[in-house]
């Protein structure tokens, strides 16, 4: 929503009097990867992702829990990757001081979301892990 | 192994693992993660699992997709489909199998603010289902009606659709958008004739409603004007080059957001519920992306899409042979999949030894977006399907055994559209900028 309104006010004041807002990508791109990363918990843990369950659910019950189980330590491992290697990444850009185009927001600002979101990410798996179990 | 082999492979993988109710985002990231591993380099696959994600989600072209999914569910919360639904029926509701007509009519005219299939199936199912079962509609026709229009919400601009295979193929979503237009119109009538066609046969299915006054259809008109202009803005804004595909998002997120609020239609529970909605969709949606990210460096590195161009052309097959090969795999993949998944996965190497073979970029998005649609309404995955089986509360067998009619429009449609690209790209060519 915060984003809606920047570009809101960006673009009215464009049209009509020539005032662009300085650094409106920059702060979109700043509310969208924090909306993103800091939402995907909740997809995890909500399950809202896109599957498909028509072959499984002609599974026996407790099979149906082993392949939910599966599914969720599939997600752990690529979460677990992906938090590994993304700190390193964010480290790098963090230490040659990396900022945004036009505001110079440090990239660490754009990092930390994506850090925080995918770690939280991963205990929302391990939840959805252990209803898995607690199904059989 | 080659890379061909192993590329094809990480394909069959990733669907082997969707099967098993892997979610799509997790399959294609683990496979591609894996793939990429063996195929190329162990060493630099960190670089990949670090940079793929914060790539999928950073650049600013994405912006698009939050903002169009914001319009689409504020415009499902704040009523607007009521008001639609009351003036199509206003206008065509006491032909034979009038109100499913409208049903359609309306899904189409909805679908013109609201970019996902499934949100104009369940908005408009819980509007129109209770007036067709009052005016003693079959259920079989009164659910397909619904399933059916409701995929119209991904041809008709804006759609997310099209926005992901404008990003992922690098091609300008305004045309897209533009392109959408005219197969979305031919879809809607071709529904209704294949309404007309079977009440015709079974004039029980769908008897005509009493004919509305003059003054519920200038009510209706009155109530529904306030989403024709926004629609006019964004589409008409977007035509004439005076907005980006950005900020006509932005405009039509706000004006959604207005419209719901000064018709008194958005309390502040249901303001939070259409907030987090548009939250988890965007999560789901970029999750697929970050996972067709990481498969995409491992397709990239097979080297499979250059080495499938090349089979194609050592195989002598017409182009046109090699198409309709292309959209029986989607109706197959369609039939199984998820549409978004099922374009994310496919579209790369695709896109490119579509156009390697001569044909317009555009109109093979609106082939696709048209196969997508099919596929929404097949069993045994077809989401809308279950979209309305759920709203209207019937057995699932109901809604498929209605189905087919529509889906012999859509093939129609399809058939058209190859005879007459231009339907796709007559709009798109008289674009300004």
């Amino acid at each position: 929503m915060a984003g809606v309104a920047v570009l809101m006010v960006d673009i009215s004041t464009r049209k009509t009097i020539g005032f662009s807002i300085l650094g409106t990508i920059d702060l979109m791109q700043l509310a969208q990867v924090t909306c993103v990363f800091l939402v995907l918990p909740l997809v995890f843990l909500r399950e809202s992702h896109v599957a498909v369950d028509f072959i499984t659910e002609r599974f026996p019950s407790r099979l149906q829990a082993i392949v939910h189980a599966v599914a969720a330590l599939l997600g752990i491992a690529l979460l677990g990757a992906i938090l590994w290697y993304s700190w390193g990444q964010a480290a790098i850009q963090l230490r040659q001081g990396d900022r945004s185009v036009t505001l110079g927001i440090p990239m660490a600002f754009y990092w930390a979301p994506l850090l925080l979101g995918t770690c939280l990410s991963i205990f929302a798996s391990v939840v959805v892990l252990f209803r898995a179990f607690g199904k059989r | 192994m080659t890379g061909t082999m192993a590329g094809m492979l990480g394909f069959a993988a990733v669907l082997a693992l969707i099967a098993l109710r892997v979610p799509v985002a997790i399959a294609m990231g683990v496979v591609g993660a894996i793939g990429y591993g063996l195929v190329f380099d162990w060493s630099t696959l960190g670089f990949v699992l670090g940079r793929a994600p914060f790539e999928s989600v950073y650049p600013d072209s994405l912006t698009v997709v939050p903002l169009f999914i914001l319009m689409g569910v504020f415009a499902a919360y704040g009523g607007l489909s009521r008001s639609l639904y009351n003036l199509v029926t206003a206008a065509i509701g006491h032909w034979r199998g009038g109100l499913a007509m409208a049903t359609v009519g309306a899904c189409a005219v909805f679908g013109a603010v609201c970019g996902s299939a499934i949100a104009t199936a369940a908005t408009m199912g819980r509007v129109a289902m209770p007036e067709m079962r009052r005016m003693g509609y079959d259920d079989r026709l009164a659910t397909a009606s619904v399933a059916a229009g409701g995929t119209l919400g991904v041809m008709i601009p804006p759609s997310i659709l099209f926005v992901i295979y404008g990003l992922m193929t690098e091609q300008s979503i305004g045309k897209l958008f533009a392109a959408g237009v005219l197969p979305g119109i031919l879809g809607m009538l071709l529904y209704m004739a294949a309404i007309r066609w079977w009440t015709g046969r079974r004039p029980e299915l769908g008897r005509p409603a009493p004919p509305a006054a003059g003054i519920e259809r200038r009510r209706a008109l009155v109530q529904v004007w306030p989403v024709l202009v926004l629609f006019g803005v964004v589409l008409g804004g977007m035509y004439a080059g005076f907005f980006s595909p950005t900020e006509a998002a932005g405009v039509g997120a706000f004006g959604a957001v207005v419209i719901s609020w000064l018709a008194g239609r958005m309390p502040r529970a249901e303001f939070f519920r259409a907030v987090q909605e548009t939250a988890t969709t965007t999560g789901m949606i970029f999750m697929i992306l970050i996972g067709a990210g990481i498969f995409n460096y491992f397709i990239s590195a097979t080297g499979l899409t250059d080495q499938l161009i090349q089979a194609v052309r050592d195989t002598g097959l017409s182009p046109w042979t090699v198409m309709v090969l292309l959209m029986v795999m989607y109706f197959i993949l369609g039939a199984l999949m998820d549409e978004l998944a099922m374009v994310l996965l496919t579209v790369g190497p695709v896109f490119k030894l579509v156009v390697a073979l001569g044909f317009d970029p555009i109109w093979f998005g609106v082939m696709l977006v048209t196969v997508c649609e099919i596929g929404m309404i097949l069993p045994p995955v077809g989401i809308n399907l279950f979209v309305i089986q759920s709203v209207a509360n019937v057995p699932l067998a109901t809604v498929v055994r209605g189905i087919s009619p529509f889906v012999a429009a859509d093939t129609i449609r399809l058939v058209i559209l190859a005879l007459v690209p231009a339907l796709a790209t007559w709009l798109p060519g008289r674009m300004s900028g």
